[in-house]
């Protein structure tokens, strides 16, 4: 499938009250999906929010960590990132 | 229209569907040694040249043919071996500059490309448009589109 | 029908050349390429025997699959007791010699004896002769296959053959075809080179039927639409696509596996081979595919002339072979380099004087710790400073290794042998004398005990649990996947398609292969073959004394934590997987396969 052009940061919208600023670094063909280093989500966003906002679905993910510590795939829902969170975004492994 | 096929070995990845395709349109098998159509790479698979049969206007195989097995399609622009009437004497074989009618020990006849009637399956069963069916009279016109593009840029001097 | 029904009999010894019917029946259990390999040298030959002596047997098997319009199907397999390990030896390699024995109308060659001259085995359309290879004994691989088409006057034909790293028994010495894909591992080159096979060409002219081209077509063409929607960042970006997500995830095995995360992988990785530097040169020139393969994930790159390793060597100015994964990580992290030219250059080496780039990386690695730790020094290592991270030292000795000089033939015996005479077993990297793909068993638990119960020894291709293991770095619920991965692996790998297409699924391949070959091929039975095939490749191993204590991995990754990474604290927990791995087998205890088990499976 092709990608469609990588999405930037939204870093730009700057990070009003009530937002969150998370570093993201994508790996792999997912890269191709968002090229920039942070997003500003609202107070509150998830994993799953965070892949919506860089165009990336949960089912394209091989593992998501979020400040060096693996988000079991199940939990996307339910974990909720801080302001200043690096999460990182895994494409999956095929071998080689 | 007459079409003829064009080849662009910058996409060619030297899979060989092609080969595949073609001896299974042409002889109901797998066989890429029969293939009208062949890829050759240079530098260690640097490029991948796919290369067949250009149907030239003024065909040095037809003209070299003394049996008359060789004949012109109008419609298609297509040179065509009629197996019954070929003897295998390979008259056209020698005569071809560029090698794409090639003899057959098995059946002692010559094949070449026949554009499959219209319906290349090089063609379709390229995987990257390194092979496609075009307009015999705008074969240039892609690439000189780019070189135009490149003007408009300003990258050509 | 798909298998072409004649093999070729090769008595080196003998100087003889037979062709025989296929053995259907063997066929049909076996299915093809890894799994007919295998049975065919279970019947022709006594696992006991020196792997490099004339009574072991070398074969080169296709698969049914092989040389139709599938994708993927330039496979064959190369089977063989390996030198390396003492165990069965199934090397896998694509490009497209495969398909072209296949043409030549042979679904297997079984090479037999030692001949008394150099010789290579010449087929060219229905014959098959031994021509004196006195005059390319001592040349490499590349000089090889340009000497053969010339004296031949054939372009066209396929060739496969081994350097001087195979000639001199270098324990991971590599079958080399079509320049530089390669039937890599466990040595296969060494027992080629043992019985004085140079090298095999091929041209045929045999078309390879199907059972029912109607079928066949659309299950192939439905395959490659399935390709096409979900394997276009392997096309892009090659195998080396996961170097930033091991490094990532922590998996990454650096200096000899002390570590799991390289702080230089980004200048190695698949984007940094897709960067044009200042002076315009992009490390990679295109994408190539194998024979059929419409992913197309071969890397060929070429090296800045202006770089050490080639800047007064114009020979190696052209393009050829690129980094894969493996290679990648076997000239980067695990020996601290991070020079792409330098690693592109070590690729080079290898194809050219064929050997196995993992091997050969990862006995380099041990030797750089040997060196850091005093055990060995300068005048051991030919004056070389062999410290990781020096990218000289890396290229001179991959040449080294490859011609058999001065420290190379030591780097030639592989880690096992090479720590053990230094007085160090602990810093091998290997299973059953084999070394690591580049995946660190602490992070990826379920590809740890994929190493450990390796028929061929430590290998990442042979099982599949590469999603179970992101999703739970523990060992938990590891095993099961790991044997059913494994089972539909040696499926795939005796069909004559790429291990790279076995995420398509069993139903595909059954769709497939019903409509390719004579009998009713379906799911469940392709699983059954698979698991009927990793159980006589143990069964080969057991015989040739190998038992369950070599089912294990080194104390480096049972007992020293992840320094970092997702894994950060964890030891590979094959303590707890390896009894579970057992029991699901239907084995012994200690790892013998039960009669109830070889009765199941038409082995008893």
């Amino acid at each position: 499938m092709v990608a469609p052009p990588p999405r930037p940061s939204n870093a730009w919208a700057s990070a009003e009250h009530g937002a969150l600023q998370v570093g993201i670094k994508v790996t792999g063909r997912l890269a191709d999906y968002f090229d920039g280093t942070e997003v500003i989500l609202p107070d509150g966003a998830s994993v799953i929010e965070a892949l919506a906002a860089i165009g990336i679905t949960a089912d394209q993910v091989g593992l998501v960590a979020v400040n060096g510590e693996s988000v079991a795939r199940a939990q996307y829902g339910e974990r909720l990132l801080g302001d200043g969170d690096s999460m990182t975004v895994m494409a999956p492994l095929t071998g080689g | 229209m007459q079409r003829l096929l064009h080849m662009e070995p910058g996409l060619c990845t030297g899979c060989l569907q092609c080969e595949m395709a073609c001896s299974f349109e042409h002889e109901g098998e797998f066989n890429p040694a029969r293939s009208r159509i062949r890829v050759f790479e240079f530098e260690h698979g640097r490029t991948s040249v796919p290369y067949t049969c250009s149907q030239c206007t003024e065909a040095w195989c037809l003209q070299a043919c003394p049996t008359g097995a060789i004949v012109f399609d109008q419609e298609l622009g297509a040179k065509l071996v009629r197996p019954a009437a070929c003897v295998g004497c390979k008259a056209c074989t020698s005569a071809c500059p560029f090698g794409t009618i090639e003899f057959n020990p098995a059946t002692g006849k010559v094949y070449k490309c026949d554009l499959c009637s219209g319906n290349p399956q090089c063609v379709a069963a390229c995987p990257t448009g390194a092979i496609t069916y075009l307009d015999a009279g705008a074969t240039g016109v892609g690439r000189m589109l780019e070189s135009a593009a490149q003007t408009v840029n300003g990258v050509a001097t | 029908m798909s298998w072409q029904g004649k093999i070729l009999k090769v008595d080196l010894t003998h100087g003889t050349i037979v062709q025989e019917p296929l053995n259907q029946d063997w066929a049909n259990d076996y299915i093809g390429e890894r799994g007919l390999g295998s049975k065919y040298l279970w019947e022709h030959m006594d696992p006991t025997v020196n792997p490099m002596g004339p009574d072991n047997v070398l074969i080169f098997a296709t698969g049914p699959l092989t040389g139709t319009s599938a994708s993927t199907s330039g496979r064959y397999a190369v089977l063989t007791k390996g030198p390396l390990t003492g165990a069965i030896a199934c090397s896998n390699s694509g490009g497209k010699f495969g398909a072209e024995l296949k043409y030549a109308g042979y679904d297997l060659l079984l090479v037999q004896g030692k001949s008394e001259k150099p010789v290579y085995l010449l087929i060219e359309g229905d014959e098959a002769s031994l021509q004196p290879a006195e005059k390319i004994w001592g040349s490499s691989v590349w000089e090889t296959e340009e000497w053969i088409k010339q004296s031949r006057n054939n372009p066209l034909l396929k060739i496969a053959s081994i350097g001087i790293a195979g000639e001199r028994g270098v324990r991971y010495a590599a079958i080399v075809n079509d320049l530089h894909r390669a039937a890599g591992r466990s040595g296969v080159g060494a027992v080629m080179g043992s019985k004085n096979l140079k090298a095999v060409a091929v041209r045929g002219s045999v078309g390879v039927n199907v059972k029912d081209a109607k079928r066949f077509m659309e299950a192939a063409a439905g395959m490659k639409q399935k390709l096409a929607k979900s394997f276009g960042g392997m096309t892009k970006y090659g195998t080396n696509e996961m170097m930033d997500t091991m490094q990532e995830f922590g998996g990454l095995p650096t200096r000899n596996f002390q570590e799991v995360q390289f702080e230089g992988y980004d200048k190695i990785d698949a984007r940094a081979m897709l960067k044009t530097d200042q002076t315009g040169h992009r490390n990679l020139v295109t994408n190539k595919a194998c024979f059929g393969c419409t992913i197309a994930c071969g890397r060929i790159a070429h090296i800045r002339k202006d770089h050490f390793t080639v800047i007064n060597r114009k020979e190696y100015w052209h393009a050829s072979g690129g980094l894969e994964y493996e290679t990648a990580y076997a000239f980067g992290p695990v020996v601290g380099v991070d020079d792409l030219d330098a690693c592109t250059f070590a690729g080079y080496l290898m194809n050219e004087h064929g050997m196995d780039p993992i091997s050969f990386g990862v006995t380099l690695a041990a030797a750089m710790e040997l060196y850091e730790m005093g055990a060995i020094t300068k005048d051991d290592t030919d004056g070389v400073e062999l410290k990781f991270g020096n990218a000289e030292a890396l290229t001179i000795m991959a040449e080294k290794t490859g011609k058999q000089e001065g420290f190379g033939e030591i780097l030639g015996l592989g880690s096992k042998l090479m720590c053990e005479k230094y007085g160090h077993p602990e810093l091998s990297m290997t299973v059953k004398g084999q070394e690591f793909a580049g995946y660190d068993s602490r992070a990826l638990q379920g590809m740890g005990l994929g190493y450990a119960t390796g028929n061929r020894g430590a290998c990442h291709l042979k099982h599949d649990t590469f999603d179970v293991d992101m999703e739970d770095q523990s060992g938990a619920g590891k095993a099961e996947p790991c044997k059913t991965s494994q089972d539909w692996a040696a499926a795939v790998d005796s069909s004559g398609l790429c291990v790279f297409t076995s995420g398509l699924g069993a139903e595909m391949f059954a769709a497939l292969l019903d409509a390719d070959s004579e009998g009713d091929w379906t799911a469940e039975r392709l699983l059954i073959s698979g698991e009927r095939i990793w159980n006589l490749e143990r069964l080969f191993n057991l015989a040739a004394g190998l038992t369950s204590s070599d089912d294990t991995l080194p104390e480096r990754l049972l007992k020293d934590p992840a320094p970092s990474g997702t894994a950060k604290g964890r030891v590979n927990e094959l303590d707890r997987m390896l009894p579970e791995y057992y029991q699901l087998r239907g084995w012994s205890e200690d790892g013998r396969p039960t009669t109830q088990t070889l009765e199941r499976l038409g082995l008893g």
